[in-house]
Order: C-alpha cells, then sequence, then structure tokens
C-alpha cells in the first residue's frame, strides 16, 4: 500500500478547474519532486493535500495510510503524519513560538497515544532540533516568524517539521526566494530528515533544488496533470529544454 | 434616572446632600461656583443622544431605564470583596473608595512616602480649600461633556492625590471603587491625581459590584470622573481595570493635564460590563510632554464599549502614542472615536493613532472613526484603524501543525490583546491581565 494514493483528482476554484484528473502515488522513503510551469496546479496540489478549504473537490480520492485524506479538518491531517511546509509562511505577531509549538507537538503526541511532552523535556527537543536543522535558537525565544528574512522562515518551516516528525512532507515551492546558500542550508535539514520511513513531495519550479536533494522520481504537472514522470534525469532534461515541449505535447498554451 | 421632567427633585434633593456635605464645619461648599455653573451646563445641555455626532453609536436609554437612587455614601463593604476586586500579588498601598466615598478606615495606605497626600477629596476640600482649587475641574470642559458637568455639580468624594515636587513614589496606589446597594444605583466617583515637578506615581483603579444579603449585584450607572495634573519632567501611570459585571454601565473620563518634559500614560482594560462609555482627554500643555494612552476590550453578549479620545496638541515638540484594541463577540458592540488635533503653535509633533478590532459573530459590531486635525505644518502624524475578522491564512497555518481550530483561535486572540498588555509596566499587572485575557476568551 502507498503512503499517499492520489487518484484521479480534479479540483476547482470558483468553478475554475485548476487540477484536472491528477495521479500519483508516494511510498515511505521516497522523494518526489513535482515540476511545472507557473499556473500549473502545483500550489493547487500542496493546498488541496493540506486541507485549504477554498477548493471544491468534484471528481477522485486521496488516501494517506490507507485513510481517505479529504474527510480529514486540517489538524487531523498533521496529527496523522502529513506536514506542509508553506511557500509562504505567515507571521504572527505576540504568538510565542514555544507556547505554539508546545501546543502542536503534544497535539500531534496526544493523537499518537504518547505522554505529553513537559516543559524541560520540549525545550530539551527544540534545542536539539533547531540544531539539527541549523537554526539560530534565537528565533524560537520570538513569535511565530515574525520579523524572519525569506531564508529564516524557510528554515523555520524545516524545524518545524522536524519538531512534528511526520510520516510525509509536502514543501510547497520551499526553495523560491532563497539564495544559494540559504537553499544549501534548508536542503541540507531535509536530507538529514530524509529516512526509509519518511517521505518527501518537493514542490519546485526550478530544478536548482534538485541539485541539493537527489529525488527518487520526478514528476512534471502541466494543465492540471502529470504529463510525464521520470527519475532525476528528467528534472536536468527540463533544465536544459524548458517546459514549452511539454506544454506542446500536452496540448496546452502556456 | 436623571430625567428632570419625571424626577424634578432628583437635582435639588442631590444639591442639599452637597451642600451638607461639604459645609461640614460650617464653611461654604468652596466649588459653590463651579457647582453652579456645572448644574447650568448640564440642565442646558440634558443628556446626549445619538442625534449627538460623539455619540451616534451609543444609545444610553436602555442602560439609564432602571430606577436608580443615589449611591449611599455611607454604605459598607465586606473585606472579602475589597479583596477580590484587588490585583493579585501586586505590592501596592491599597485606597478603598465606597459608593464614591473614600473608606480611610478599609483603606491601608502604609508604605508611601510621608511627603504626600493621599485620601478623601471632601476631606481635603474642608482641610485646604484654596489648595485642591487650584487643579479641581480646571482643566475639564463641562460645555462639552454633559456628564462630567453632572459629575462636577453633584460628586460628593473620592479620591485625592497630590504628590509634591521631586518626590518619586515607587509604591503604586491601588484604588478599588466598590458599589454596595440592593437596587439600582447611580453612582459617581471623582479622582484628582496632582503630580508635582519631577514627581512620580502609579495608579491602579479596579471597579466591583457588592450585592447586599443574598441579592444578585444591583444594576449600576457610574459617571466617574478622574483628573491627572502633572507638573514639568513627572511621571504618571494610571491604569483601569473595569470588569464588574453586564449590570454595570456608566461613563467616565480621564482628564489628564501635563506640563513641560512630562509623561503621563492612562490605560483602559474592560472585561465584563453593560455599556460604557469611556472618554479620556489629553493634554499635552508643555514641550517635550509625552502622552500615552490605550485600551483594551473584549465584550460578549449585549454588551456595549464606546471609546472615545481626544489628545489636543497645544504645545510644540511632544509625542502621543495611542492603541487599543476591541475583540466583540456575540451581539457586542465596539465603538472607537479617537480625535488628534494638533494646533497651530505645536510644531513637532509627534502623534501616532491606531486602533483595531476584531468582530467575531454576524451580529457583532465594530465601529471605529480615527479623526486628525493638524493646523501646524511641521508633524508627524499617522493613524490606522482596522476592522475585520481574524486571518483565515493565520488560523489555517496553525491547524496545518496539528492545533485545533479552537486553540488557533484563542491563540490569535491572546496574541492580538496581549498587545495591550504590553504597554503596562507592573508584571503582577500585567500577568493578572494576561489571565483575565485567557478567561475572557474562553
Amino acid at each position: 500500500m502507498s503512503l499517499l494514493s492520489i487518484q484521479n483528482l480534479h479540483a476547482s476554484v470558483e468553478d475554475h478547474e485548476i487540477l484536472k484528473g491528477l495521479s500519483l502515488d508516494v511510498n515511505a522513503g521516497e522523494v518526489h519532486a513535482i515540476m511545472g510551469p507557473n499556473g500549473s496546479g502545483k500550489s493547487t496540489l500542496a493546498s488541496v493535500l493540506a486541507g485549504r478549504d477554498d477548493y471544491d473537490i468534484s471528481q477522485g480520492s486521496v488516501t494517506f495510510q490507507g485513510e481517505d485524506l479529504l474527510e480529514m479538518d486540517p489538524e487531523e491531517r498533521t496529527r496523522e503524519g502529513l506536514f506542509l511546509a508553506f511557500q509562504y509562511p505567515v507571521e504572527l505577531p505576540g504568538v510565542s513560538t514555544h507556547q505554539f509549538l508546545r501546543t502542536a507537538v503534544n497535539s500531534v503526541r496526544e493523537h499518537r497515544q504518547l505522554d505529553e511532552l513537559s516543559v524541560s523535556d520540549f525545550l530539551k527537543l527544540m534545542k536539539e532540533k533547531a540544531e539539527f536543522v541549523n537554526l539560530d535558537p534565537k528565533l524560537t525565544q520570538r513569535s511565530v516568524n515574525e520579523g524572519f528574512s525569506g531564508g529564516e522562515k524557510k528554515r523555520a518551516e524545516i524545524f518545524q517539521m522536524a519538531m512534528l516528525d511526520p510520516q510525509l512532507a509536502i514543501l510547497d515551492e520551499t526553495d523560491s526566494g532563497l539564495d544559494i546558500d540559504a537553499l544549501r542550508v534548508v536542503s541540507e535539514g531535509i536530507n538529514k530528515l530524509r529516512n526509509e520511513d519518511r517521505a518527501f513531495v518537493l514542490i519546485t519550479h526550478y530544478q536548482r533544488l534538485l541539485n541539493f536533494i537527489v529525488p527518487d522520481r520526478v514528476h512534471v504537472l502541466v494543465g492540471g496533470r502529470i504529463v510525464r514522470s521520470g527519475g532525476p534525469e528528467l528534472a536536468e532534461e527540463l533544465e536544459a529544454k524548458g517546459y514549452d515541449w511539454l506544454l506542446d505535447e500536452a496540448g496546452v498554451s502556456a | 434616572m436623571i430625567d428632570l421632567e419625571k424626577q424634578p427633585g432628583f437635582l435639588t434633593n442631590a444639591t442639599d446632600a452637597l451642600a451638607g456635605a461639604f459645609s461640614g464645619d460650617g464653611a461654604p461648599d468652596p466649588f459653590h461656583d463651579l457647582r453652579q455653573s456645572a448644574r447650568q451646563s448640564f440642565e442646558g445641555k440634558g443628556l446626549p443622544t445619538t442625534k449627538d455626532e460623539a455619540w451616534k453609536y451609543t444609545d444610553l436609554r436602555a442602560a439609564l431605564k432602571a430606577d436608580y437612587q443615589p449611591a449611599d455614601p455611607s454604605a459598607t463593604v465586606s473585606d472579602e470583596t475589597i479583596q477580590q476586586a484587588r490585583i493579585p500579588g501586586l505590592d501596592a498601598a491599597l485606597a478603598v473608595v465606597v459608593n464614591g466615598a473614600f473608606d480611610a478606615e478599609r483603606s491601608d495606605l502604609s508604605g508611601l512616602p510621608e511627603r504626600i497626600t493621599v485620601g478623601g477629596l471632601r476631606e481635603q476640600v474642608q482641610r485646604d480649600p484654596a489648595g485642591v482649587r487650584d487643579t479641581f475641574g480646571r482643566h475639564v470642559d463641562l460645555d462639552r461633556d454633559a456628564f462630567a458637568a453632572l459629575n462636577s455639580a453633584f460628586s460628593l468624594d473620592g479620591l485625592y492625590l497630590s504628590v509634591p515636587r521631586g518626590v518619586a513614589v515607587e509604591r503604586p496606589i491601588e484604588v478599588v471603587h466598590i458599589v454596595t446597594a440592593s437596587g439600582p444605583t447611580f453612582v459617581q466617583g471623582r479622582n484628582l491625581i496632582v503630580v508635582g515637578e519631577a514627581a512620580q506615581a502609579t495608579v491602579i483603579e479596579t471597579f466591583a459590584v457588592e450585592g447586599t444579603g443574598s441579592g444578585e449585584p444591583a444594576e449600576t450607572f457610574r459617571n466617574d470622573l478622574t483628573e491627572i495634573v502633572c507638573g514639568a519632567a513627572g511621571v504618571v501611570r494610571h491604569v483601569r481595570v473595569q470588569d464588574e459585571g453586564p449590570d454595570a454601565h456608566g461613563v467616565s473620563l480621564v482628564q489628564t493635564y501635563q506640563e513641560r518634559d512630562s509623561d503621563v500614560s492612562t490605560l483602559t482594560f474592560t472585561f465584563s460590563t453593560g455599556t460604557v462609555r469611556n472618554n479620556t482627554v489629553m493634554v499635552p500643555a508643555g514641550e517635550g510632554g509625552q502622552s500615552t494612552l490605550g485600551g483594551l476590550y473584549i465584550c460578549r453578549g449585549g454588551q456595549h464599549v464606546d471609546t472615545n479620545t481626544l489628545v489636543d496638541h497645544v504645545a510644540p515638540g511632544c509625542q502621543s502614542n495611542e492603541l487599543f484594541k476591541g475583540i466583540v463577540y456575540d451581539q457586542g458592540t465596539g465603538v472607537f472615536n479617537g480625535k488628534v488635533f494638533v494646533q497651530r503653535e505645536a510644531q513637532q509633533t509627534n502623534a501616532y493613532q491606531q486602533s483595531q478590532g476584531v468582530v467575531l459573530s454576524p451580529e457583532a459590531r465594530h465601529y471605529s472613526k480615527p479623526e486628525l486635525e493638524i493646523y501646524a505644518d511641521d508633524v508627524k502624524c499617522s493613524h490606522g484603524s482596522t476592522t475585520g475578522a481574524i486571518e483565515p491564512e493565520h488560523i489555517f497555518y496553525l491547524r496545518s501543525r496539528g492545533v485545533s481550530e479552537a486553540d488557533a483561535r484563542a491563540m490569535l486572540l491572546y496574541a492580538f490583546a496581549h498587545d495591550v498588555v504590553e504597554m503596562v509596566s507592573m508584571e503582577p499587572l500585567r500577568d493578572h491581565l494576561d489571565a483575565m485575557i485567557a478567561e475572557r476568551l474562553k
């Protein structure tokens, strides 16, 4: 059984269909990259998987660990082991990172029938994970993402991911807006979190992220459908040739 | 109540009571003239209605409907009520005011510097009429405010605090106002706070209503007036916490007047109340003054909280900083009307005003009206006003980390409200306010 199984997914927003029959299977331990031009439906896929409610699902199914994902509230998905790293993480002035993450971690633990973490164990965990993903511990003393640079926000997302220990992480354009150094740091964090149980779906426009994180599978999303799948070499081909040839093949105009 | 046609004797009776109260040793009421003109001003104006622009969103008729009787200034209250009204863990001197009258016996003014004067306003008037006259009612515009006129015409007593030049009172003074009555009660409180040159004082006011016997707390209507007069380079910190319950209505005015280089802050936190109108007027009248005003109101049920502010920049080089926030649930109403005047002489004014309302139910209302009137040309003024729901994207972000929707909302609202608590410097008071916010948001 796949960890994540998406079958013939159709999703629209305000009567405008964006995903038009998308299918994808992800197994535990795999890293999948979903690439595609702007407007192909990449962020919609991430949003639908995370449970943003602006979308109508007219057809298809998504199962996560065999359960119907689309029936779950966003928090339930996370507690079940799904994590979305946002393309644009929001700043929450006044919401303390400590308090927020402690509530989050304990919500997930409660769901997994684990004991609530004590304050000292929680602080220990936070310190450990911050070091693990190379996040300046000072950032965890502040309000959630408040005044963080673009790179710091993305790194904080990876840190939160490490804290919540998901089975499946979806990274929505985590590479966008990062310079090469920040990209390297973020990628290192992700690579460290790779293991045989955890799967990743990397959603990206550019191939450069895949220089740092080598995927098992690469899929090209065009016009709301996956039009081609392959190994890491497909990403290089896209880098060299752009998306136009696939748009033509798929009969979609850019 | 105070319907002069229905109750023609209300004001006369009150006048007689006052004349007796203030003549004490037989001396004439030193405020006879002020009271006369205040009374004329009130009778001329009558109570405001929603036809007055400044009262557009606040209709007092329902709150004034009960058959209010003047509060009995000789009433006593239980220690329990006093203790319950105090800020837990705050090391402060205690001034108790019962039904508008200072209660010396229940107050504990130990630990304060000897050179300051703190006690009942009525007593102080008898002791030093000329001294009180210098400041009492001096800066309040009775023609602008019928309730201030009513208070000035008929208030009996209240708190008097005077800090002489150069004395810094480090110990906060906690003023606990309690109304105790068996039926609907009208009470007027009056505070006069005079802080001298380079002197400093901190005053925290809390309010409570005690029912007599086994009865539920009575419906109350307060009409309070606090005057703060701060000398050059003086510092005043003033905080009010209103939480008397849904049957407690009222109108209040905090009027500050500041001389050169002084720094005055007045903050109002409104939790459970009925229909309440809080007016604040700040006048930084000397160069280099700093005026800070702010507040938080969390309205539930049919609660109505109207905040009306005026910062009148009459002198150059002053700074004012204003932040009000409201959270409105159910059928509640929040109103913010903040005016900043920068007079022609007030060059190099730096005035900042911010008001934010969060509306959490389709029947809840929040009205916000910032007004800036600037007549000087070299000034920095800004104002911002937002009213809306909680950002869905913020809730989604928290939920996507496993936090329940209810917890996500509570976290965001708490953060929103806590911003105003940041303006308070005393740790135990901050903790108390945070706890009250958390409780009120449940």
